[in-house]
């Protein structure tokens, strides 16, 4: 990366904005293996707007019965205050391990904020002579540095790095079991959800072995390697480099394509894991059974759809090739598929099979000139702006695998086309 | 069980959000502006309609806490140049005040806010110079609308008669807004003019006005610390209960009786009002019985701000007769609750449950929410009741705050939820 010292900057506008920060990336990861200490160096306001941001959505998924484990609450902070950052934080950092290490735990993560990353705090010589006095403790370091080594995404990657090294490669593999990969699980994050990839794992003799990295017990990460097979939970830059990062550490690639979504990828999906199986027959079983679903529904509800201009705009970048195959399958016209900019500090390239037809760095300024232009049916979109009672707006998020949470999708947007384009609720009086 | 608790980075964020048409704008990464923009938003939001969204890359469409999205870039070569293009742009929305504020790592930098606020020709901007970062929230919350209160209400203002300013609420006390207006009911019902509630809503005209009150009236003085002194100093009474904030129809007869007291006024509706809800209490345990009976002698862990943990605790204790087994007080409590809540279990040979964090095989906590929903769904309590920082019920409709006897009737609601089946 070109020094930017010379060129000076006079705008934000020559910052790539990052809405999030690589500690917080790495501290989530960690933060998903229940067992495992993390000591966030840096103040407490940096530990309470992480806890803070993690905690409502992750307590709302134990809540729905998603996970067979309680819930903890590992996130520890050092409290780096003024004084520490004239004169340093590692004697806060040190305090911080040693009554980390005293409440018992195996793993202690450490991860640093912008303070310690800015006034140079030697975090390494910290955690070496901690290692030499706590010695039946492993630990694990992310320079994270707040937002200097990145977004979120960033930092999660980071970590996961940290946490395939977790792996015991001298487990030989075993039978049945599936890992799972991924920076997020969002597909997976209902009941429903989970029990229908359970349904079709089973259908080949399959189950869910570990997940890298979701809530769960760092044990499961361990025995990684006991698994059969490994999948990625979905096609992203992200879960990619996930994937590249366990290929490092355990020579393993996923054999099974990511989750299916959609008739195509379930498709080839089956067909895949049926000839890794050998039960073809049971793949084209379950083919028939989803084709047969997919295109009754389509004939049937084609009308609504017909002719309709649909815009899609993701801040996520998440693959959505399953909805552009539906919109198109149903007849509907889509001349905007825009992704917005990556907040990765390198950026990151969407990942789909029509990269002729995603408008990529896409922003609000050519959001609001496609609505005046374009003048859409309907919007999909993943991020509220505020002025939705101005355009007819429909949400993009968790999906789930297979044809069934399309349908459900499809549904959806035909309501939304047929009820009153903003609520009542958005009008005073 | 160890609880995260904001500090006074938070603080002072939230304290500038709470005033009405003011704007903190942090000069910091994206990633400390997210929780802030959000909570405030949640809690106090101001929006009007599609002209409010902002798309700016200072806002990015959210309309609270812009930030300057510091990097790397600038934490080498400085951030003022945001600093000053930010201004600008918000100046554009006239807001009465904006207030820069630094996060913890922006701190480290040196830019100079002062150059940055001149350059951008904003009319009403300050700046926050201090660092105050892992200090308790009350405290700085408290502090910087004292530096707020300094720089806007001018000195020699004329005292009202038979006016209040209510201290020490926050706009990250659950259901805040329904609090204010509930205590503001009562003492408007003795015949007081309520001027504003600094720190919950005023704006900054409220604020240079507020020093005119003959009465400062405090609620939870951790959250207002310096401002009875301030008000003090400008020729306001300040009432304070013995018996701390609000919380529970015991303590909230006491602070009814200690306005009514240094005011001289009639407390008569509002003690009405509580002995009516007194009466409806006692109804609905007597008609629930069985199970208003497993209420009784349940165990408890309460921690959070010592002056309302204080009669929290004393109230569960004496008019449900439960068991306080952990008394926790945040950092920045103060020191006279503090005493007061240890010598009260002390009394009540509950001495060495002072101190303690909530504990594994209670059956009630009561904290800030992510902690007691984690000990509930964890099978470390039966019942985990979110008292404080408004964590968690963002999204509720139904008010539910602590204060008032709207607290009274959602800690009584989730206790009899919560034995059902017991």
């Amino acid at each position: 990366m070109a020094c930017g010292g010379c060129g000076r900057r006079t705008s934000i506008k020559e910052t790539h904005l990052m809405q999030s920060c690589a500690a917080y990336g790495a501290a989530a990861s960690f933060l998903r293996l229940n067992d495992v200490g993390v000591v966030l160096h840096g103040p407490r306001s940096c530990a309470y707007l992480m806890d803070s941001s993690r905690s409502k959505a992750v307590l709302e998924m134990y809540d729905e019965g998603l996970y067979g484990t309680a819930p903890a609450r590992n996130l520890r902070c050092s409290g780096m205050d003024d004084a520490a950052s004239i004169f340093g934080g590692t004697a806060d950092l040190e305090r911080c391990i040693r009554e980390t290490a005293a409440e018992g735990y195996g793993d202690i993560a450490v991860i640093t904020t912008c303070m310690p990353g800015i006034i140079g705090d030697d975090c390494l010589a910290v955690i070496e002579r901690m290692s030499v006095e706590y010695s039946d403790v492993r630990f694990h370091y992310v320079p994270a540095d707040g937002d200097i080594a990145g977004d979120y995404t960033d930092g999660f990657i980071m970590a996961a790095t940290c946490i395939a090294g977790m792996v015991d490669t001298s487990i030989p593999r075993g039978k049945g079991g599936v890992n799972l990969i991924g920076s997020t699980f969002f597909d997976l994050h209902t009941p429903a959800q989970r029990d229908d990839l359970r349904r079709v794992l089973a259908l080949f003799g399959l189950h869910e072995h570990a997940r890298f990295v979701d809530e769960g017990p760092s044990d499961l990460i361990r025995r990684y390697n006991e698994a059969e097979f490994d999948m990625a939970i979905n096609d992203t830059m992200a879960t990619r480099e996930m994937v590249d990062v366990l290929r490092g550490a355990t020579g393993r690639s996923p054999e099974l394509p990511p989750l299916p979504t959609g008739i195509r990828e379930y498709a080839e999906w089956l067909r895949a894991v049926g000839r890794l199986t050998g039960r073809p027959e049971a793949a084209e079983e379950e083919i028939s059974r989803a084709e047969g679903s997919y295109r009754g529904f389509v004939e049937s509800h084609r009308a609504r759809f017909a002719g309709k201009r649909v815009m899609i705009f993701t801040r996520l970048n998440m693959n959505i090739d399953w909805l552009i195959d539906l919109l198109d399958d149903l007849g509907a016209e889509v001349p905007r598929i825009a992704f917005g900019r990556s907040s990765r500090k390198r950026g990151a390239a969407p990942v789909t099979r029509y990269p002729d037809r995603i408008t990529a760095e896409y922003d609000d300024e050519g959001f609001n000139d496609d609505l005046a232009s374009i003048r859409p049916d309907i919007v999909i979109t993943d991020y509220p702006r505020g002025d939705e009672a101005s355009w007819r707006h429909a949400r993009i998020g968790k999906v789930g695998m297979g044809v069934a949470p399309v349908l459900r999708y499809a549904e959806y947007l035909e309501d939304l086309m047929r009820l009153p384009m903003a609520e009542g609720w958005r009008e005073l009086g | 069980m160890r609880r995260t608790l904001p500090d006074g980075f938070t603080g002072a964020v939230m304290a500038v959000e709470s005033i009405s048409d003011a704007v903190a704008f942090l000069h910091g990464p994206g990633g400390c502006r997210i929780r802030h923009m959000v909570h405030s938003s949640a809690v106090f939001p101001r929006m009007s309609g599609p002209g409010d969204v902002d798309l700016s890359w200072f806002y990015c469409g959210y309309p609270r806490v812009p930030a300057t999205y510091l990097d790397e870039y600038d934490y080498v070569n400085g951030g003022s140049y945001k600093v000053r293009e930010g201004l600008e742009h918000i100046s554009g929305k006239k807001p009465s005040l904006a207030v820069v504020i630094n996060s913890p790592g922006a701190a480290l930098i040196g830019d100079n806010h002062e150059k940055a606020i001149a350059d951008s020709g904003i009319e009403r901007a300050v700046f926050m110079d201090e660092s105050l970062v892992s200090m308790p929230y009350t405290r700085c919350y408290a502090h910087m609308l004292l530096t707020i209160l300094r720089s806007v209400a001018e000195e020699g203002r004329p005292t009202r008669k038979g006016t209040a300013v209510i201290l020490g609420i926050t706009i990250m006390d659950k259901d805040w807004a329904a609090s204010a207006e509930e205590l503001s009911a009562y003492v408007a019902s003795m015949g007081l003019e309520v001027l504003c509630i600094p720190g919950a809503g005023a704006s900054v005209d409220d604020l240079a006005h507020s020093v005119e009150a003959e009465y400062a009236i405090v609620v939870c003085p951790e959250a207002c610390d310096g401002l009875p002194e301030f008000y003090a100093s400008r020729g306001a009474k300040v009432v304070r209960s013995p018996d701390g904030a609000p919380v529970g129809l015991d303590a909230l007869e006491s602070w009814i009786g200690a306005i009514a007291g240094a005011t001289g006024r009639d407390p008569s509706k509002a003690l009405d009002a509580v002995r009516a809800e007194r009466a409806r209490i006692r109804d609905k345990l007597m008609g629930m019985r069985y199970n208003s009976m497993r209420i009784k002698g349940l165990r408890f862990s309460a921690a959070g701000t010592a002056s309302v943990v204080r009669p929290l605790a004393s109230w569960l204790y004496r008019y449900l007769s439960m068991a306080p087994t952990a008394v926790a007080v945040d950092p920045g409590a103060d020191p006279d609750e503090a005493a007061a809540l240890k010598a009260f279990l002390e009394a009540a040979d509950y001495g060495d449950s002072f101190g303690r964090e909530p504990v594994d095989g209670c059956d009630v906590v009561l904290c800030e929410g992510f902690t007691a929903e984690t000990m509930r769904l964890a099978g470390q309590c039966r019942i985990g009741i979110p008292i404080g920082y408004s964590s968690m019920g963002l999204d509720d409709v139904i008010p539910r705050p602590i204060y008032g006897i709207q607290g009274a009737r959602y800690i009584l609601d989730e206790l009899l939820h919560g034995v059902r089946g017991s």
